[in-house]
């Protein structure tokens, strides 16, 4: 499969499309469209007005579920909600378009926010739920207050739009072909940033997610209020379109509606969710007298897509042209360092060392102590390795530490962190790396993307100057491309930086993860079975990796079973016997110790037990 | 009193709604979107049945429940299966559920029309005098067939065997393959379980909300609130959010004006949700690290 890929991507190398090429394209788009009212006929203008108002609302549920990965019903609400507020506006004498794009898009990112908090929190359904709601809520709200929205009869009579003078229906087509190409140059700069990076672990898993500093709730909710912002703009447009608003527009056939536009342009692409609009928009002008028809072909059409076209339109063709993959990240050999970038790639032990002291640690899970009163300490500028029999408790120490398990008692710090009790990102913005036995690496990023998203939680670029593509950004961007660069260098990585990373063999991405923890430069450096899955050479280079971060002040704190790498590379050896410390010391110390002895070699010894004395 | 039963009696039809989602959300984690256009067609054969055909009670909450369980299997086999078999990420089944809940329920249209139906059933109609009002004998018809399918697939789930193995399915999928249980199995068994508890719904509805084809997108969101409130995948949480909303609404609706229904309920989740993100009876999802 990998090989395939590889084959097909060096059999289109022959063209692929520069960001010129890409901007010019978009540009062309732009020219068409806008100059539609003097190229096409009414009846397409109108359809293609309808289009592009269905495709900001698709535009917005796909950044939510394609892009963030979290279904999301409620885009139709943000959408007539600001229909219904500029329609109110207008009709009360404010029809200035800004004020009304203002109170639009207020009003939707308001909704959001009442969905998003309660919605976003633990479960991955609840937003589903409130989110739907809020669709099915719609004429209950229009009817609190009928003298206001027109009640269930509608809102009629909405004056046109007002932009140094009235706005006749070309010019309004011609504002919302600047609303739309607006907007899709805001999502184009974010889905192709350190977002689109971070969005991709957020998709693919979020405990790794708050392993490098990032919370899910909150980079979710950020995401959803963004994508509240398309589907208000199309509100206000349409409100003004025909001086009417209706309940009935708002209703479950439009959530299909955008739902199908998304599916069948392809989630998480850019443009697939326009295409998407602009088919179905067409074919139901084409089939309008045969509503129930329409609800029915609309409904196999989901099942089929699904089975059949589950990328959609455009993300089937992204698949079949890997070369035209948009690079999330720069690479640093096209774009030289910044200065003194190429010095800090070198480094990669941490600005501020600082030791970490467990002490009383206590854990129970259910009837299983896991750890009971146990004391630890790993010093900067050592490996301290932590070993044990399964099930004795290493994990559950390691996730205690970052913040994954909260301790029942016991004290957790590094240098002046209080650890114990915070939650696993903020443990994580500490200065603390890690990586996880089963090691996960996010689908669609390559090798240099997926190491750089470590750096996402301690940006200084934010929203406003990454979207604006700002100095700040770009040099932001190299200096964490020339980071990723020297990293994978090291670990041996650099010649398959631009591969895809789920492609990978095990051993590598274990490397990956390795990478990834250490691109920060982490003060405390967990690792939880790293050589498991590594071939004997890639055990030796990492053992040399440990030396050299320990030797640049690291804390490195290692979960083992491989008793070489511990033995050769371990300045501090910490024994967990069925949640208690038995013993601690210097690896000779520690390999002749009685107690150890019999726990390795005596009744407690289990089958599944990889011990590998040297 | 009788505003009380008339609530649980709500409450109950939620209830029935969510175990049907539940007892497939338990097994699969998927919500199979379709089963509210099972439980609107359902009532409405049960319509046909009892109006049109003749048929008795009976007989007819047979129909309903082979009904509901051909639909549901046929609805698994060709929206579900071909979908999970490929990729199990990316929720792509939420699809084409989706879709095969508005086939279903246009498909109900065209054959029935949109009018909602109200059959006479003589035994489920009579009324029954509570002090401040009467009541349907059909409202406590659903408050037990509500109570009976919680306690039943409660314990079920609890004790038998069986049910312990649809539990571990739900806990695990992997760690259940490799123990031997055959998850493609539990997942076709909770889809018929489902279906017919959506076959038999749709019986029990009908003299209490009328049949019509939109049935499913009228009940599927209380439905999904129940199991918010409850917890997903909890077989007690979904009588208990039943009961919660039913009572919400009907109190609500007398206390606030019948405008205020709908909102108040919204109220109660998003509250809910603040307070208990899981639901009452809510497990966390998955393993963590």
């Amino acid at each position: 499969m990998s090989a395939l890929r590889l084959a097909a991507a060096r059999a289109t190398k022959a063209w692929r499309p520069s960001a010129l090429h890409r901007s010019g394209l978009l540009a062309a788009f732009f020219v068409v469209a806008f100059f539609g009212p003097e190229l096409f006929s009414e009846s397409t203008v109108r359809t293609l007005m309808m289009a592009m108002v269905m495709g900001l609302v698709a535009l917005g549920l796909n950044l939510m579920m394609g892009y963030a990965g979290q279904l999301a019903l409620g885009h139709v609400f943000f959408y007539g909600a600001a229909a219904y507020v500029a329609g109110i506006l207008a009709v009360d004498g404010t029809t200035n378009l800004f004020a009304l794009l203002a109170a639009g898009i207020a009003v939707a990112v308001l909704a959001a926010l009442v969905t998003g908090i309660p919605g976003l929190r633990l479960s991955r359904w609840a937003l589903v739920i409130t989110s739907f709601f809020l669709v099915e809520l719609m004429p209950s709200l229009v009817d609190l207050w009928p003298e206001k929205t027109g009640g269930l009869a509608g809102l009629v009579g909405i004056p046109r739009l007002e932009l140094s003078g009235p706005v006749d229906t070309p010019d309004l087509y011609r504002v919302t072909v600047v609303l739309l190409f607006l907007w899709l140059l805001f999502q184009r700069a974010f889905v192709y940033s350190a977002y689109g990076r971070i969005l991709a672990v957020l998709r693919q898993d979020e405990v790794q997610l708050a392993s490098i500093g990032v919370s899910a709730y909150r980079l979710k909710l950020v995401v959803y209020l963004l994508s509240a912002v398309p589907a208000a703009l199309a509100g206000v447009m349409i409100a003004t379109l025909d001086g009417l608003v209706t309940y009935e527009a708002f209703a479950f056939d439009t959530v299909i509606l955008v739902l199908a536009a998304v599916i069948l342009g392809g989630q998480r692409t850019l443009y697939g969710p326009l295409l998407g609009a602009l088919i179905l928009v067409y074919a139901q002008q084409e089939t309008l007298s045969l509503h129930n028809y329409t609800l029915l072909g609309y409904g196999a059409f989901l099942v089929l897509a699904a089975i059949v076209l589950p990328r959609g339109l455009i993300g089937t063709l992204a698949e079949r042209l890997p070369s035209w993959r948009v690079p999330l990240l720069t690479d640093s050999a096209a774009a030289p360092a910044a200065d003194g970038a190429g010095a800090t790639a070198a480094a990669l032990g941490p600005e501020q060392p600082a030791g970490l002291t467990v002490s009383g640690a206590s854990k129970r899970f259910g009837g299983n102590q896991a750890l009971s009163e146990v004391a630890l300490q790993a010093r900067p500028g050592e490996v301290t390795a932590l070993i044990g029999p399964n099930g004795s408790g290493k994990t559950t120490m390691l996730n205690s530490v970052s913040g994954f398990v909260r301790l029942d008692g016991g004290t957790v710090t590094l240098g002046e962190h209080e650890l114990a009790g915070a939650a696993s990102a903020k443990v994580a913005r500490c200065g603390v790396g890690r990586t996880f036995q089963t090691p996960s690496v996010p689908a669609g990023l390559t090798v240099r993307e997926a190491v750089s998203v470590a750096a996402f939680a301690g940006r200084r670029a934010g929203l406003l100057s990454t979207v604006l593509r700002l100095p700040r950004w770009r040099a932001e961007e190299r200096t964490i491309a020339a980071r990723a660069a020297g990293v994978l260098d090291q670990l041996g990585l650099g010649e398959v930086a631009d591969e895809q990373a789920v492609d990978l063999p095990l051993g590598r991405k274990r490397l990956l993860e390795i990478a990834r923890a250490v691109v920060t430069r982490p003060a405390l450096l967990l690792l939880d079975e790293p050589a498991s899955g590594l071939s004997p050479d890639e055990t030796e280079r990492l053992g040399q990796l440990l030396r050299r971060l320990a030797g640049e002040g690291t804390t490195v704190l290692l979960v083992e079973h491989n008793m070489d790498l511990v033995l050769g590379n371990a300045d501090t050896v910490f024994v967990l016997a069925s949640g208690r410390m038995i013993a601690s010391g210097t690896p000779e110390q520690v390999a002749a110790d009685p107690a150890v002895l019999s726990v390795y070699l005596g009744d407690e010894v289990t089958d599944e037990e990889e011990v590998v004395p040297s | 009193m009788s505003l009380l039963v008339t609530a649980l009696a709500i409450g109950s039809v939620y209830a029935l709604v969510a175990l049907a989602y539940n007892v497939i959300y338990l097994t699969t984690n998927m919500f199979n979107f379709a089963q509210g256009g099972v439980i609107a067609v359902a009532s409405l054969i049960a319509y046909s049945a009892l109006s049109d055909w003749g048929v008795a009670l009976l007989p007819t909450l047979l129909l309903c429940a082979v009904a509901g369980l051909v639909i549901t299997g046929v609805q698994y086999y060709l929206t579900v299966l071909p979908v999970t078999a490929r990729a199990r990420e990316g929720e792509i089944w939420l699809v084409s559920t989706v879709g095969a809940f508005v086939m279903i329920e246009a498909g109900a249209q065209l054959i029935w029309g949109s009018e909602p139906m109200g059959a006479q059933i003589a035994a489920l109609d009579k009324l029954v005098w509570l002090g401040d009002g009467s009541v349907k004998v059909a409202a406590f018809v659903a408050i037990g067939a509500a109570v009976f399918a919680t306690v039943g697939l409660d314990l079920w789930y609890g004790l038998t065997r069986l049910g312990k193995v649809f539990r571990a399915t739900a806990a695990d999928e992997d760690a259940a393959e490799v123990r031997g249980i055959d998850t493609r199995r539990v997942a076709v068994a909770s889809f018929a379980i489902a279906g017919v508890l959506a076959g038999i719904a749709g019986l029990i509805v009908l003299p209490l909300t009328f049949a019509r084809a939109d049935l499913g997108s009228l009940l599927v969101i209380k439905a999904f609130v129940a199991m918010a409130i409850g917890g997903f995948g909890a077989i007690r949480g979904a009588l208990l959010g039943g009961w919660a909303i039913g009572l919400v609404e009907t109190y609500g609706a007398q206390w606030a004006g019948a405008r205020y229904e709908s909102i108040l309920v919204f109220a109660l989740l998003i509250v809910v949700l603040l307070v208990l993100p899981r639901g009452v009876f809510g497990a966390p999802e998955g393993r963590q690290v």
